[in-house]
């Protein structure tokens, strides 16, 4: 392991952080609209899902080279066409999804805590801030996750423990029969924020290597869904499904009640403004990614090994990718509604095509490349 | 020189974040000296718009409480004409314990009120709120008044039946309930008559009584239950701990009860009727002449008087066709399938509904006879 590279554990944390950003966003709401009262059991279905996923990454993961991510694996596999043109698109995804980020982080301050502020200074610092980080090394960031993890997970039980004072069984329970195929249509939105992580084998390279990943996966997968399904059981109980559906951000109007023991009231501020270091690290990697897969479109070298502010060797890519995110930012949603259609609709299609459509299909297609690579071993 | 330069940076960026720099990003940055928090709100219809009543309650130097009260075309703007009726102070509404809903606004306003509350960044969903028989402006200033305020009363009110193991509803749990069952309870207060007139040296205050429940069907109020429909509401809610009641001339404190709601399932699986079966404990407070004394006659005589609030709060249900008493969620338990919204809307209001509740008056107290 060389001082550049990440440990797992710290890679985990980086995941399970970026990951909280999405889930706010679209959980528990579209879960309850989907689901109604028996949003919380869609955790089963998304398990099956998220587990084939894993199962699908940690073969890919396989196949990788010492120091190589999904991006050089896609080039060889692919060739230098094929290769670069998958590349782009995934590039332009990750790009497009980091500028997104940027918007809804901003539109949660305005809608939740501060409505008499606009939305451009919260994406423009937050920009600023990640593009410096970016220019920095992974590991820093891993380590910086690791502890917004334990800070973020901490905040998240105790707001769920002080809510239950206020949560109704009444509004789980009981679960009719007619339930069933909306709980499966509930999984959605958990399908969607969990492949998201699928994104970060681009990142591979710079993560310590290990020889059984689906193992690895496995209990992040299961507390990825146990923090999805408490929260949707924890707000469900709350507000109801119908109300938590109508809801923008029913967790966070959920925390304005909360007391703690009577001596804190109003700690929703807190909470949200800690919220943005999940939308500060999703973007840290979504440009990341992006780095990543535009390195052997432009042949560039390595982002990790320079000095912070050093342009050199194409790492002013990364204040291309910057401007290139702000413009997404203000594509994405001109008005508030806008983006709520982005963030329920659009964002999940693009995200779900790539990751349940697009890595499926490239593993297919690249079979006979692997057989190639086999029968040459053998012989 | 490139470190250093980094620090500027960040210092800059952490500056402008917390609002402390001349020129915040935040707009909306308020003074904690300056604030006021706002402890109760009145709501009321005023010529197609809304009439808001504010009160700051009692602060802890002794100043008496500040009482707004102003009309506009939405509560908002209302919000915004009070402010400027109080130059000195901010109102703030982050805190507002209580809210009142005049009778006028919860017929017509209701489902705008629980709109705006869940859209306000100030406003809490878990704000607990009442509906006064009347005028809520009228309530909350003429409760101003005198030694306390409303806010105070209020308080007051809600230790009292949390005591008795009552609930008061919050708009959260009201909207939750009209979403999910079409009707809600609230709490309902009315001033006090000449009755309820608490003196002193200086202005008269009105006491706010509690006056059993509002119900709210279609986001509109349809009506109040009775003295003897919400006992049965409370028994059914297993509440009803410490209210007293007059039975064959004997005054009982009525200590516990609870009940069961069971389905009458068919051979089909489709649902006949409810069966409602409990208890109810009570002691002996105070005996008329001529009273009740046999034991076994009192038990007899309690259980037929809360089987009557249990008829007499179902049958207003199945008349106002809305279940307010959660009896499709408890009866739906027992159902595999569960009982679908519209199928129970089809079936309620005529469902048959069989009551069999024990009266236990098992203790007098220290007097033995």
């Amino acid at each position: 392991m060389n001082g550049s590279t990440m440990t797992r554990r710290q890679f985990a944390a980086v995941i399970s952080t970026a990951l909280l950003s999405p889930l706010m966003r679209l959980e528990p709401r579209l879960s309850a609209q989907a689901a109604g009262r028996g949003a919380f059991l869609s955790v089963i279905p998304a398990f099956l899902v998220l587990w084939a996923l894993a199962a699908l990454m940690g073969a890919y993961s396989r196949h990788m080279r010492p120091g190589e991510g999904m991006a050089g694996l896609l080039m060889r596999w692919l060739g230098p066409v094929w290769g670069r043109a998958v590349l782009l698109i995934f590039a332009a995804w990750f790009l497009f999804y980091a500028g997104f980020i940027l918007r809804s982080g901003a539109e949660r301050l305005v809608a939740t805590v501060y409505p008499s502020s606009g939305v451009w200074p919260f994406v423009i610092v937050l920009l600023i801030v990640c593009v410096l980080t970016s220019l920095g090394t992974l590991r820093a960031a891993g380590r910086t996750a690791v502890i917004l993890q334990a800070v973020l997970l901490g905040v998240l039980a105790t707001v769920l423990l002080f809510s239950l004072p206020n949560a109704s069984l009444d509004n789980l329970l009981p679960l009719t029969g007619t339930n069933g195929i909306s709980v499966l249509m509930g999984a959605w939105p958990m399908v969607t924020v969990g492949g998201v992580a699928a994104c970060f084998t681009f990142l591979s390279g710079y993560v310590e290597k290990t020889d059984r990943p689906i193992k690895w996966a496995l209990p992040r997968l299961a507390l990825y869904l146990a923090i999805a399904g408490l929260l949707c059981a924890v707000v469900t109980a709350t507000f109801g499904s119908w109300l938590t559906g109508q809801l923008s951000y029913p967790f966070f109007v959920m925390i304005r009640d909360i007391s703690i023991l009577g001596l804190a009231q109003r700690i929703e501020a807190v909470v949200i403004a800690l919220w943005v270091f999940t939308d500060f690290i999703l973007c840290l990697l979504l440009l990341r990614c992006a780095y990543e897969a535009l390195t052997p479109v432009f042949h560039l070298a390595p982002a990790e090994g320079r000095p912070i502010f050093s342009m050199r060797r194409g790492r002013w890519l990364f204040l291309a990718e910057g401007a290139a995110a702000l413009l997404c930012s203000h594509l994405a949603a001109p008005s508030a509604y806008d983006l709520l259609l982005w963030s329920d609709r659009l964002v999940p299609v693009i995200s779900n095509c790539l990751i349940y459509g697009g890595l499926p299909f490239l593993w297919l297609v690249t079979i006979p490349k692997r057989r190639g690579h086999r029968d040459i071993s053998k012989h | 020189m490139k470190r250093f330069l980094t620090v500027i940076i960040y210092m800059y960026i952490l500056l402008c974040l917390t609002g402390c720099s001349g020129e915040s990003l935040f707009a909306g940055r308020q003074d904690l000296e300056r604030l006021l928090p706002i402890q109760t709100l009145g709501i009321d219809t005023a010529g197609g718009g809304v009439e808001l009543s504010v009160s700051s309650g009692i602060d802890p130097d002794e100043d008496p409480p500040l009482v707004l009260r102003t009309t506009a075309s939405s509560i908002e703007t209302a919000i915004q004409r009070l402010q400027k009726y109080s130059p000195r102070d901010e109102l703030y509404y982050a805190h507002v314990q209580y809210i009142l809903l005049g009778q006028e606004a919860a017929e017509t306003d209701l489902e705008t009120i629980l709109r705006w509350v869940a859209r306000s960044p100030d406003m809490r969903m878990g704000t607990a709120m009442f509906v006064v028989k009347g005028s809520a402006a009228q309530a909350l200033i003429s409760a101003s008044g005198g030694v306390s305020d409303v806010t105070e009363q209020l308080a007051s009110l809600e230790r009292e039946i949390r005591l008795d193991r009552r609930h008061i509803y919050s708009i959260r749990e009201i909207a939750a309930s009209l979403a999910e069952e079409g009707c809600a309870l609230c709490l309902a207060i009315e001033a006090a008559s000449s009755q309820g007139t608490v003196y002193t040296d200086d202005t008269p205050g009105t006491a706010l009584l509690p006056a059993g429940y509002a119900v709210f069907r279609g986001e509109a109020l349809v009506g109040y239950l009775s003295q003897e429909e919400s006992l049965g509401a409370d028994l059914l809610a297993g509440s009803i701990a410490g209210t007293r009641v007059t039975v064959e001339r004997n005054t009982l404190e009525l200590v516990g009860g609870s009940v069961d709601v069971h389905g009458q399932w068919g051979e089909a699986g489709d649902l006949e009727g409810l069966t409602i079966q409990g208890s109810l404990q009570a002691g002996i407070l105070e005996q008329e002449d001529g009273g009740e004394t046999d034991p076994d006659r009192l038990d007899q005589a309690l259980g037929e008087a809360a089987g009557q609030w249990l008829s007499a709060v179902i049958a207003r249900a199945q008349s106002l066709g809305c279940d307010f008493l959660g009896l499709r969620s408890a009866a739906g338990r027992e159902s595999p399938g569960g009982i679908t919204p519209d199928s129970w809307e089809d079936i309620f209001p005529a469902l048959s509904v069989t009551i069999e509740i024990d009266g236990e008056v098992d203790r007098s107290y220290d007097l033995a006879q």
